[in-house]
């Protein structure tokens, strides 16, 4: 078989396999719950320390509260969801463990506060015997979701808020004596910003299609860049009070910058034989039919959000377009890294707001978050680039341009599943 | 060339800005401005300005211009409260837990489908009607003491008779009865047995569920101390003495007029309920365990 004979056959397997997952991508956008949004789990906690006695603020998504019952059940009712978070934290005092007290007038120990749309509250106070030694403990959930982050707010005797992170290897703080809590270090946030670049599978394809893209080493600083003024993009909007309407638009917003990404590869591809013809009208049909679908599964369940995937539709198709058609914009194939940067910078900015972090202390922790996920993406696009230039030494053009558009194929399927399936 | 590239970067920005005033919004926060048209924002739902006022005059029985402030907000006072206990009775999930306040919520959604029909009142004709084909309702029950003869025909006894002969003898038996032989005497010469169907006083309703409909039919012709002519029965032959029998008393269709309004409204209201129950049915996805039914 002939290298063209070759190549032709992986074009036609990438095409079916992105017509295969099409209709794989419509029934997800329309079965119920598919809309949760690939996002990692978090929750909240305002720890207040006032002497011996300890109240504990616990915000929990709703639809986080799936994880207290087994997959594909209805959400519980509030009163086992309340009993769960009353079983899973706990606070200790140099004289012992601390008591959950009944707060009266039919309370219980664990108050269930008037609930937000997408948010359950619960109030406990512990009674500690001694006022020292204060040990906080969260273990609500990190058993059934290890990748949940419970943002928390420390508060000791009137002094000012500390940040803490509860997480499944941390889900203990002790407390020091005197009213300045500790913060959680910048280097956390740096580290949460790295894992999270790293730990799921659709950040890794947004690394996979930079990669595509650089050609050249100067296009690691376009990466950087692109990055960076999305994620200060978004510290910028959250300044400004602004944040995500849903969280799982951010998990569409990564779908989509994949596809973006994927698509800019093939209009950027390296001189070589051109893909056949049909290939190309068969990925051009099955992204207008994905897209038309989109818009308007998204018409029958909110007009407003059938517009945003409109916008972010015209704004990818132009995008795409610009990119083969003016060298000079080439740079603009990057766009997507900053979209995404957008997108995932808004998340720990919308988790700090929801604690009323005060800027001052919000702003450095966004950084360091941003500055980890834009490091190690870039670092990671720096190696695979540096391996690929060693490994290309002795690959033959043509192969180079087959890897990229069987590659770019692959991100355009998988990027338009992702997208298509957590917009709803 | 030139001018389509920047006709797509436009193109593309304006649909990014698009998205992006859908996309982001501003951060939840407590609001601190009551918003118009309503009175006070409790937990961030509104109390509306509209309810107030009308509260204010169902309570107040006057304008709600004319109530004084000090009133109102004592009014305003107890709706805030009112909306608190709302929330905490969500918060703790009360309608899925509570059967009083299941019964409150079913009571509610029954008024909502009832509405049009309450709204529309019988005319006095309807009434009537309606009085007429339910008569018994309304009045004191009857009620009847009586014996129930029965002389078993056919069967294996050492003498088993013919339903003619049985007739016979039960004619003779009701003669003898009414010339005023005593009951046991008349059991003993013509071997006949009380069925016991029925003892003591009993309701009318009671007597024709335990008599069955032939007799029963026949015991309302019965007067105190009467005796029936011979029935054939599938049990034999049988003769009703009547000890006492007290008739029901029908009350007048204008003494109970406001109790026929009750009973008409109710059995219009039913099969506008059941049509609701249907629909509800019909659009709502109901999965039953192995092994139920309903």
């Amino acid at each position: 078989m002939t290298l063209r004979a070759t190549r032709q056959s992986a074009l036609a397997l990438a095409a079916a396999i992105l017509w295969l997952l099409a209709p794989a991508a419509v029934r997800a956008a329309a079965a119920p719950g598919a809309s949760g949004g690939e996002t990692a789990h978090v929750s909240y906690s305002r720890w207040t320390v006032d002497g011996a006695s300890v109240r504990l603020d616990f915000l929990l998504p709703r639809t986080a509260a799936r994880g207290f019952v087994a997959p594909g059940a209805p959400l519980p009712f509030t009163s086992v969801v309340a009993a769960a978070v009353a079983a899973n934290v706990a606070v200790e005092s140099a004289g012992g463990a601390c008591e959950a007290i009944d707060q009266g007038e039919g309370a219980g120990r664990i108050y269930v506060m008037a609930p937000t749309p997408t948010l359950y509250r619960f109030e406990i106070i512990f009674a500690c015997p001694r006022a020292d030694g204060i040990v906080l403990h969260d273990h609500v959930l990190f058993a059934r979701f290890p990748d949940q982050v419970n943002y928390a707010q420390v508060r000791i005797d009137g002094g000012g808020p500390a940040i803490q992170l509860f997480t499944q290897g941390r889900q203990t703080l002790a407390l020091p004596a005197g009213n300045r809590p500790p913060q959680a270090s910048l280097l956390r946030f740096a580290m949460q910003g790295a894992e999270g670049v790293t730990g799921q599978a659709d950040r890794l394809c947004v690394v996979f299609g930079l990669l595509l893209l650089v050609r050249r080493w100067r296009d690691l600083g376009a990466v950087a860049i692109a990055l960076g003024a999305g994620y200060l993009a978004s510290i910028a909007m959250a300044l400004g009070g602004l944040g995500l309407s849903d969280r799982s638009w951010s998990g569409a917003v990564t779908g989509l910058a994949v596809l973006l990404l994927g698509a800019g590869a093939l209009r950027l591809r390296p001189p070589g034989p051109a893909p056949p013809r049909g290939w190309r009208i068969a990925a051009i049909v099955a992204l207008s039919v994905m897209l038309t679908a989109a818009v308007a599964i998204g018409a029958v369940k909110d007009p407003s959000e059938a517009l945003a995937v409109g916008g972010l539709a015209v704004f990818g198709a132009a995008q795409v377009w610009v990119v083969g058609a003016d060298a000079g914009l080439r740079w603009i194939a990057f766009a997507p890294a900053a979209l995404f940067a957008l997108s995932d910078g808004a998340l720990p900015a919308q988790d700090l707001a929801t604690l009323k972090t005060p800027a001052a202390q919000a702003v450095p922790r966004l950084l360091a978050y941003d500055l980890g996920a834009t490091v190690v993406a870039a670092l990671l696009v720096a190696i695979a680039v540096a391996g690929l230039w060693l490994a290309a030494r002795r690959i033959a053009a043509a192969r180079r341009a087959l890897a990229i558009d069987l590659g770019a194929a692959s991100l355009i399927g998988l990027g338009l599943f992702w997208f298509v399936s957590r917009i709803y | 060339m030139r001018t389509l590239v920047a006709l797509a970067l436009v193109a593309g920005l304006a649909g990014l800005g698009v998205a992006g005033a859908v996309l982001f919004r501003p951060f939840d926060r407590t609001p601190t401005a009551v918003p118009p048209g309503d009175v006070a924002l409790v937990n961030g739902a509104p109390i509306l300005t509209n309810d107030f006022m009308i509260e204010v005059e169902a309570v107040e029985g006057q304008p709600f211009a004319d109530v004084a402030p000090a009133v109102r907000a004592r009014i305003l006072h107890e709706m805030i409260d009112e909306e608190l206990m709302v929330q905490r009775a969500l918060a703790l999930d009360l309608p899925e837990q509570d059967t009083g306040v299941r019964a409150s919520l079913v009571g509610g959604v029954k008024a909502l489908v009832t509405a049009p029909i309450q709204a529309e009142p019988p005319t006095d004709d309807e009434l009537r009607a309606y009085y007429a084909a339910h008569r018994g309702h309304y009045g004191t029950k009857g009620s009847m003491t009586l014996t129930d003869l029965v002389l078993h025909v056919g069967g294996s006894g050492d003498a088993p008779q013919s339903v003619s002969q049985a007739l016979a003898d039960a004619a003779q038996a009701a003669y003898e009865l009414r010339s005023g032989a005593a009951l046991d005497t008349v059991e003993q010469h013509f071997g006949m047995a009380d069925s016991g169907k029925v003892s003591g006083v009993e309701q009318d309703f009671a007597a024709k569920a335990h008599l069955g409909a032939k007799l029963y039919a026949v015991a309302l012709t019965l007067g105190d101390g009467q005796v029936s002519e011979p029935i054939a029965d599938a049990d034999g032959v049988h003769l009703l003495v009547m000890q006492h029998r007290q008739a029901p008393i029908f009350t007048d269709y204008d003494a109970v007029r406001n109790n026929v309004y009750a009973d008409y409204a109710l059995a219009r209201q039913t099969p506008a309920e059941r049509a609701n129950l249907r629909l509800l049915r019909r659009k709502a996805d109901i999965v039953l365990a192995p092994g139920q039914s309903e």
